[in-house]
């Protein structure tokens, strides 16, 4: 504005030239003084709130949420993922342009010559190694685990395998394993202290050949809880019967508190189907095959006693065969399905000495009278829909396409048939390989 | 869900019937089924009964498999039911009908058919050799 | 046949001549590879079927068979399918001694022989020429009739040839027809590639002889040629090899004494009898030996046999010799016994 009116005020002298006219030259040599610069300017200062604060303070504020923001919501995106301390690997005199600076970067004397001030040539690397350091701030990562040493969930511990006890004195527990069935925090309130945050580990250790023994330790580690945990189970080991070294003896029904748990032997290669801490206990304890269903409550320690219970109130079929004092006997079809007698009574019944309401189905014996309800199973809803019908109907063409490939794979050593010759350009698309690419194109 | 392409064995008393072919194979690759059906009813339609199949694309070996169920052939030409051309065609051939007149005719005319070309092809290559003995004269 | 036995003479004379370390082309290989069993099948005279469907010959099968319960319900591969749960029964006394009989009884059909008969006759019936129906197709037509409850082998199957001439189908063809709409479980249309020379020769060596006569049976007619060929060649190979253990107590063992009775080569099985003092099979086998042959043997049949058609004579006669001596010394033992317990 201000230079606005000097230029009018100029113009007006110009116009009067022979007029002597002291206001136009004070004005000019206003001017002069004056710097070129806007009459108003927006204020301004030269203090703000990065250099005002402490660096401590200002990592806090991003990196940190206060308790009662905490309670409100706040902070929910800060993670220490993405916080990353700039200042990690910088030092003061050391920078993009590689200088020498005696006193700061370097010795004032070296030997009896003083060291001068220098350019040294610039270092390519130092800001790829500055921003690697930095990628590695902030992203810590657990050690990545095998699918074999993990648990059942992730990298978390139930599950996982923590070797076998420590030795006590001179016996050593060879060929046993814990695992671990369950970690989880505990709050004991203290009169003086409040709340005190501990860990609760139980375990399970085994030989895989019968002796099984669990435990419960605490500690405020996780560490020393299931050291605790792991040392103290192999003081309460136990013996399981197992049969021809793979199953249970008979299938068996076992409950403790509101835990019902059916279980069902099984042939050599099932596997082991049942809840993942029943799968622990029969890996510990050296049990291949077997079914089991869970009912009521799954809380892991409650199925652990539960299954612990059945197993060890197993009875061998020589005491079985003693009880009922009547042959027990097995037909398999693998054997034709010969009489194959499994344990024999020291007297047996005669057939007239049978109670009339005996049972005597094995199966209804091992489950003590139960019967397990089974639910009727239905037809899933789409069976009905008419877009299954036309599914079924465009199906029915392909229902021996597997086995047609199969047969031809086995005659041929790939997809083709007598036509083939014929019509070689009749075969099955077959995406080539990377190398067979990259060699084509060589 | 779907009716059985054997048949679902309902039919009217009084309706025609007739053997005839349903198509049963995938696109180009045609494959049939024999069936007695009800003369009115269309080819895709649930059939009385299935009494044979043909296959008209010759194997590995180079031949083309037909069966027929000839006493459930013999019951329905019994009580009335008629046959389409190509399924008395097939029954000729089998020997169960005397031969169709029209394999005779289609015989004939691929054997005419033949000659003709067996006769240019002689024709083309006699005018090939005088060509080329007169241009090896020259 | 004819043609593989012309060939192989006539590689037998050439190789007797040439040195048969002389640079081979392939072929050469297989068929010298081949020499070492002749596959033999029943296609001469007499017809093996009559004879062998002898009770008296039925008879001296089973008792070169040998029944061990044991091994006749041994422990089976599923094929793949998944073990099923075994089924637990309690029982009484009688109870489990009726199941046993009953697996007992059960034992004659687990062991039925796979029946011995001739080769069959090639079928060349002709229905009907026509020879005006040339030129139709360039392909056969085959008709099947597939009537329900007609047994495969009288089955009507028909060839309409491109001649124009309706026949009856041969053998090969018949078999592939007969799966593809009646399938045996498990027999496949082609047979199955185990079968190919090289192959069986290496099953032969692995001793999987079982395996090998259970598919043939499951695979082929007993009155199929090369059925009949790829048994001879594994009896063959087990008798050479003294295998007898292998398949003792299986359906296969009456088949094979059978065979090696049939062609006059006992005497492999005679010796490992009399060293593992099964005599009463001994003279089974003689006596089986002589039935075949309609020969007849007086007094000790061994001995005769042995003076009269072993070919092993001497391993023979001293076998013979060594058990004699041993049940002497048995039985003065025996005498012994009794007396030091003072029951003479």
């Amino acid at each position: 504005m201000a230079s606005q009116l000097l230029h009018v005020t100029r113009t007006l002298s110009k116009l009067t030239l022979n007029t002597k006219c002291r206001v136009t030259n004070t004005l000019i040599k206003l001017e002069r003084e004056l710097p070129k610069q806007p009459l108003f300017n927006h204020a301004s200062r030269n203090t703000n709130f990065f250099n005002k604060m402490p660096a401590e303070d200002l990592w806090k504020g991003i990196t940190t949420v206060s308790n009662a923001g905490k309670k409100r919501g706040r902070g929910k995106t800060v993670s220490k993922k993405n916080i990353k301390d700039l200042n990690r690997g910088q030092i003061i005199g050391v920078g993009k342009a590689n200088m020498l600076w005696p006193g700061l970067t370097a010795p004032v004397i070296r030997g009896k010559e003083i060291v001068e001030q220098q350019q040294l040539p610039e270092d390519p690397e130092r800001q790829a190694r500055l921003n690697q350091l930095r990628d590695q701030m902030g992203t810590h990562r657990h050690a990545k685990l095998s699918p074999i040493e993990r648990g059942w969930s992730g990298a978390k511990m139930p599950g996982r395998s923590i070797g076998p006890p420590d030795p006590v004195g001179e016996d050593h527990f060879d060929g046993f394993d814990t695992k671990v069935l369950e970690l989880k925090t505990v709050f004991n309130m203290k009169g003086n202290f409040g709340r005190k945050r501990r860990v609760s580990a139980t375990v399970i250790t085994g030989n895989k050949n019968g002796l099984v023994g669990f435990a419960n330790g605490k500690g405020v580690e996780p560490r020393t809880a299931m050291r605790k945990a792991k040392n103290r189970s192999a003081q309460k080991l136990m013996h399981i019967k197992i049969f021809r070294n793979h199953t249970v003896y008979h299938d068996f029904f076992t409950q403790f508190a509101a835990t019902k748990i059916y279980v069902w032997q099984k042939p050599e290669g099932y596997g082991l189907e049942c809840h993942r801490a029943i799968k622990t206990i029969c890996e510990v304890v050296g049990i291949k095959d077997l079914h089991a269903k869970v009912e009521g409550s799954t809380n892991v320690t409650y199925v652990m006693k539960a299954f612990l219970l059945g197993l060890v109130r197993q009875k061998t079929h020589q005491e079985i065969a003693e009880e009922k004092k009547l042959h027990l006997v097995e037909f398999t079809k693998e054997t034709g399905c010969f009489p194959t007698v499994l344990a024999s009574p020291a007297q047996c019944r005669k057939e007239d000495q049978l109670g009339k309401d005996e049972i005597l189905d094995f199966t209804q014996y091992c489950f003590d009278g139960k019967v397990i309800l089974k639910k009727k199973k239905y037809p899933p809803f789409y069976t009905k829909l008419k877009s299954y019908e036309t599914y079924l109907k465009k199906q029915e063409k392909l229902r021996n396409k597997d086995k047609v490939k199969l047969d031809l794979i086995a005659q041929y050593g790939e997809i083709r048939s007598f036509l083939t010759e014929k019509y070689p350009e009749c075969r099955p698309f077959r995406r080539a390989k990377k190398e067979e690419e990259q060699e084509a194109e060589a | 869900m779907l009716p059985p392409s054997s048949g679902i064995g309902q039919f009217a008393a009084t309706s025609a019937k007739v053997i005839r072919f349903v198509r049963a194979g995938c696109t180009n690759r045609p494959f049939y089924h024999i069936v007695v059906a009800e003369r009115r009813r269309e080819q895709f339609e649930p059939v009385i009964e299935q009494v044979g199949s043909y296959d008209p694309m010759p194997n590995a070996n180079n031949e083309k498999l037909v069966s027929l169920n000839l006493e459930r052939i013999s019951y329905w030409i019994g009580n009335g039911a008629g046959c389409s051309g190509p399924v008395e065609e097939l029954l000729g051939l089998a020997g169960y009908f005397p031969i169709h007149p029209r394999s005779y005719m289609t015989a004939w005319r691929n054997r005419r058919k033949a000659d003709e070309e067996a006769a240019a092809k002689e024709k083309a290559d006699d005018s090939n050799e005088e060509k080329s003995e007169t241009s090896s004269s020259v | 046949m004819a043609a593989f036995r012309y060939f192989s003479k006539k590689l037998l004379s050439s190789t007797l001549k040439t040195d048969i370390r002389a640079p081979v082309s392939n072929n050469y290989v297989v068929c010298v590879r081949l020499l070492s069993y002749t596959p033999m099948p029943y296609d001469g005279n007499p017809d093996p079927g009559p004879i062998f469907i002898k009770k008296e010959v039925q008879t001296l099968l089973t008792t070169l068979t040998r029944v061990d319960l044991a091994k006749v319900y041994r422990k089976r591969k599923l094929g793949g399918r998944q073990l099923e749960q075994p089924v637990y029964k309690f029982m009484t006394d009688e109870q489990l001694q009726e199941a046993l009989d009953e697996a007992k009884r059960k034992v004659d059909e687990i062991l039925q022989i796979p029946p011995v008969v001739a080769v069959r006759k090639p079928r060349d019936k002709v229905v009907s020429r026509d020879p005006a129906l040339q030129g139709l197709d360039s392909s056969n037509y085959i008709f099947t009739d597939i009537s329900y409850g007609v047994p495969d082998s009288e089955r009507i199957i028909l060839v309409r040839d491109t001649e124009g001439t309706l026949r009856d189908a041969d053998w090969a063809t018949r078999d592939r027809i007969n799966q593809m709409y009646f399938p045996v479980a498990r027999r496949q249309v082609t047979p199955p590639k185990m079968f190919e020379d090289d192959k069986l020769d290496d099953l032969l060596k692995r001793g999987e002889y079982n395996f090998i006569l259970d598919r043939a049976c499951l695979q082929f007619e007993p009155n199929d040629e090369f059925y009949q060929k790829v048994c001879s060649v594994t009896y063959q190979h087990i008798n050479e090899n003294n295998k007898f253990e292998d398949i003792r107590s299986t359906r296969h063992f009456g088949s094979f004494a059978f065979f090696i009775a049939w062609h006059k080569m006992i005497d492999n099985l005679l010796l490992d009898l009399i060293e593992s003092e099964h005599i009463d099979e001994a003279n089974a086998l003689v006596e089986l030996y002589a039935q075949l042959h309609g020969e007849k043997f007086r007094g000790n049949s061994i001995e005769e046999y042995i003076g009269k058609f072993s070919t092993k004579k001497a391993a023979l006669e001293l076998a013979l010799q060594a058990y004699k001596n041993a049940a002497k010394q048995k039985h003065a033992l025996e005498e012994g016994i009794k007396r030091a317990h003072g029951l003479n």
